[in-house]
């Protein structure tokens, strides 16, 4: 039988003591951080996930932020197409008003300026941009699309950005390939405007012809858009929906869970408060008290 | 039998009575003293004296004053005060480096590391703009803050871990010697000094518990001690230890022997066991971060020096490095730091604005694991926190395992030689009644003499 002594009591009430301290400060801190984490010795296998899972949601967060600046981009490109088509049905019905038998070489003349009008706007609707980005350039899209005179300054590069892993869609568009495609919207209004100045009516049928084409060659390009916007949204979803899966496995990683950290204090303090007792009691109970 | 001889008798039960009233006395007075083993009375019948054919006791007599001990269990609680002492001071000290490495937000160094990178993946969305390049070298002054800062940090806890060993030797020479002459002086005795013996186990407590110790003691009471598996105490002869920087200019410990000295770094235990393991744990995690900025701040220079400029110039270096401490000396190269259109993000000269052939390749190198041993550079830095939190929670359960070690061995080794108030209590008593019995007999023969010389 191992003999029992009084100092023994002190000695691993003291130990007791002690460790129970270094619980208990642990588990506040987890009760005053709200975290189950605070330090990497807390939990290193846990910590390399939630490096790894902080690296993917960082990546879902950049592609969502890329697929909605894609969707505004796609979306501005599209309103300026918009613009264009709507642009393009005013001279369509400008030209075919500029048929009528009821004009005269002369009328017709003096009307030659909304060509020029009509020219202007296109080239202005060309060169839209978003914050200095100009939509029709390329990827030289630093600088405007067209000069006035309606030469292309940009580059036949599609830009894109990167909405996923391994996804991409294109965010602006080469501006020589949607108004100087097949068809040469501006070479169309300067051919209206010909036409007008020279009484040319089997011009101004040719001219309507080319209007329904370069209609055509932009409303292509607007579906193409379309497709990516689409592509954009889809993104955007699955992004939005992976990073609320990252955080929530983020937080039963990281975040300690308030009821099971306040049961774990209270027993703590409870054991805490009963060795203090304990050795208290364990103090005034001595033989030479009674002697 | 005569009444004189009865008179005598009592005379020895008093003695042995009051011996024994002195050495609870003794176990009294020090029962909280360290070190000191509890006493006891060793007393036995005096042989007996014949006379006619009848043999009449001589009462008692006091043999030798015992000195509670357990040569075995003793060395096992040496060596378990070592362990607990190393284990202490390991935990302890690794707590620091871990200091640096703050993960539970987001501003550890794993995360600043994908914050550079992710801000280079934003810039790819819109490669012109001013304020998203700014936002690349902002985020990239950030992480070589971090990587900086945790190796300035790992760096000075290495040279406090270094002042510690050099400083930590403090009086162990002398205590060594003193273990030497009280084993002199203990031999000199034939072994019967208690309080010679109790004073050479709290040295050998106190030197176990700075280098860790492995005691041997012999028949006749002498103590060899250990340490590293080189005697430095043997009989009344002490080895010196000290504490000297090495070609490489890192301290280590060395015992003297006859021919010069022998290198113990590796093999001491104790406080400066668990120091020295963990300046090398410390050295060990700055080796990693200084090779981790060497061919970081390489693998970037290279590629950003291979990109464009908006302007069509060649791209500088992207971050500065030096030889030598080179994770302490991580920098965003000043002139990208001060102009962020500097940043050579196109693939060629005469590149569009749009052109994000360089950065693409600069943002491939996060996830490139051929640059770094070990995986990619997420994967190199994720793996050392882990490192640092699996070092610094099994010092942790190392030391709650070598303390419970050493609490149950001190348990059973005090339950041998430790003082125990009560116990001694009624000894007390015991010995006082023994006292009182030997005065009463005492008293009843001096009563039948003045009865005999009043006839």
């Amino acid at each position: 039988m191992i003999r029992s002594i009084r100092s023994g009591l002190f000695d691993a009430g003291a130990t007791a003591l002690s460790r129970q301290q270094s619980a208990l400060s642990k588990v506040q801190e987890r009760a005053m951080t709200g975290l189950s984490i605070n330090r990497p010795s807390d939990a290193p296998d846990r910590l390399a996930e939630v490096h790894r899972l902080r690296a993917a949601n960082a990546d879902q967060v950049q592609w969502s932020a890329n697929a909605e600046r894609a969707e505004g981009l796609l979306s501005a490109t599209d309103l300026a197409l918009g613009s264009v088509t709507d642009l393009l049905a005013e001279a369509r019905q400008f030209t075919v008003n500029m048929l009528s038998e009821t004009h005269s070489a002369a009328t017709r003349a003096t009307q030659a300026q909304r060509a020029s009008q009509f020219r202007e706007a296109l080239i202005e609707l060309a060169n839209s941009d978003i914050d200095g980005r100009y939509l029709f350039a390329g990827s030289d899209y630093g600088d405007v699309a067209f000069d006035p005179s309606g030469v292309y300054q940009g580059d036949t590069d599609i830009p894109s950005m990167e909405v996923g892993a391994a996804t991409s869609v294109e965010v602006g568009a080469d501006g020589s390939d949607v108004f100087q495609g097949a068809v040469d919207v501006f070479a169309v209004m300067d051919a209206l405007g010909t036409a007008l100045q020279t009484n040319d009516t089997a011009g101004l049928q040719a001219v309507l012809a080319d209007i329904d084409a370069a209609v055509e060659q932009v409303i292509g390009h607007r579906v193409r858009l379309g497709g990516h916007a689409d592509v954009a949204e889809d993104a955007l979803e699955v992004s939005t929906g992976l990073q609320e899966i990252f955080g929530q496995r983020m937080d039963e990683l990281t975040t300690a869970d308030p009821a099971a950290t306040y049961t774990e204090l209270a027993e703590l303090q409870g054991s805490y408060q009963a060795t203090l007792q304990v050795v208290a009691k364990g103090a005034r109970d001595s033989l030479f008290e009674l002697i | 039998m005569s009444v004189i001889g009865a008179l005598r008798t009592s005379a020895r039960g008093l003695g042995a009575a009051a011996a024994g009233i002195s050495v609870t006395s003794q176990n009294v007075s020090n029962v909280n003293t360290p070190g000191y083993a509890r006493r006891s009375v060793e007393q036995s019948t005096m042989d007996p004296v014949d006379r006619r054919g009848i043999s009449y006791g001589q009462g008692v007599s006091v043999d030798r004053i015992h000195r509670a001990s357990d040569a075995l269990l003793g060395a096992r609680y040496v060596q378990a005060r070592g362990d607990s002492a190393y284990a202490g001071a390991l935990e302890s000290a690794l707590k620091v480096p871990e200091g640096y490495f703050d993960e539970s937000s987001s501003t550890g160094i794993v995360e600043a590391y994908d914050a550079f990178f992710d801000a280079m993946d934003a810039l790819a969305a819109s490669p012109t703009d001013h304020s998203l390049r700014q936002g690349v070298v902002v985020a990239a002054q950030g992480f070589a803050g971090i990587v900086s800062r945790t190796a300035e940090g790992l760096d000075d806890a290495i040279a406090g871990l270094d002042a510690q060993l050099e400083g930590g030797l403090g009086d162990v020479n002398r205590q060594l010697g003193e273990i030497a002459a009280l084993n002199d002086a203990i031999a000199a005795r034939r072994g019967e000094a208690p309080d010679l013996m109790d004073q050479r186990d709290q040295l050998v407590d106190e030197v176990a518990g700075t280098l860790g110790a492995l005691a041997e003691y012999d028949a006749s009471g002498q103590l060899t001690l250990y340490v590293g598996g080189h005697a430095v105490v043997s009989g009344g002869a002490a080895r010196t230890l000290s504490v000297a920087d090495d070609a490489a200019g890192v301290a280590q410990l060395y015992v003297s022997a006859d021919s010069g000295r022998i290198a113990v770094t590796s093999e001491v235990g104790g406080e400066l066991g668990g120091v020295i393991a963990a300046r090398e744990k410390t050295q060990g995690y700055l080796d990693t971060l200084d090779a981790f900025a060497t061919a970081f701040a390489g693998a970037l220079n290279s590629q950003h020096a291979a990109g464009f400029d908006p302007s069509g110039a060649a791209g500088g270096a992207m971050f500065s490095v030096a030889a030598v401490d080179a994770a302490a000396s991580l920098r965003v190269d000043a002139s990208l730091a001060a102009d962020p259109d500097l940043l050579a993000l196109a693939g060629a000269a005469s590149a569009t604005a749009g052109d994000t052939d360089n950065l693409d390749a600069l943002r491939a190198l996060g996830e490139d694991s051929s640059i770094f041993a070990g995986g990619s550079g997420h994967d190199v830095l994720s793996t050392l926190v882990s490192t640092v939190g699996h070092d610094a929670a099994s010092a942790s359960s190392a030391l709650e395992s070598a303390d419970a070690s050493l609490s149950d061995l001190g348990t059973l080794y005090e339950s041998i030689r430790g003082v125990d108030s009560d116990e001694e209590a009624i000894k007390l008593l015991e010995y006082q009644s023994a006292w009182r019995a030997s005065a009463k007999v005492l008293a009843a023969a001096d009563e039948m003499i003045q009865d005999l010389l009043g006839i």
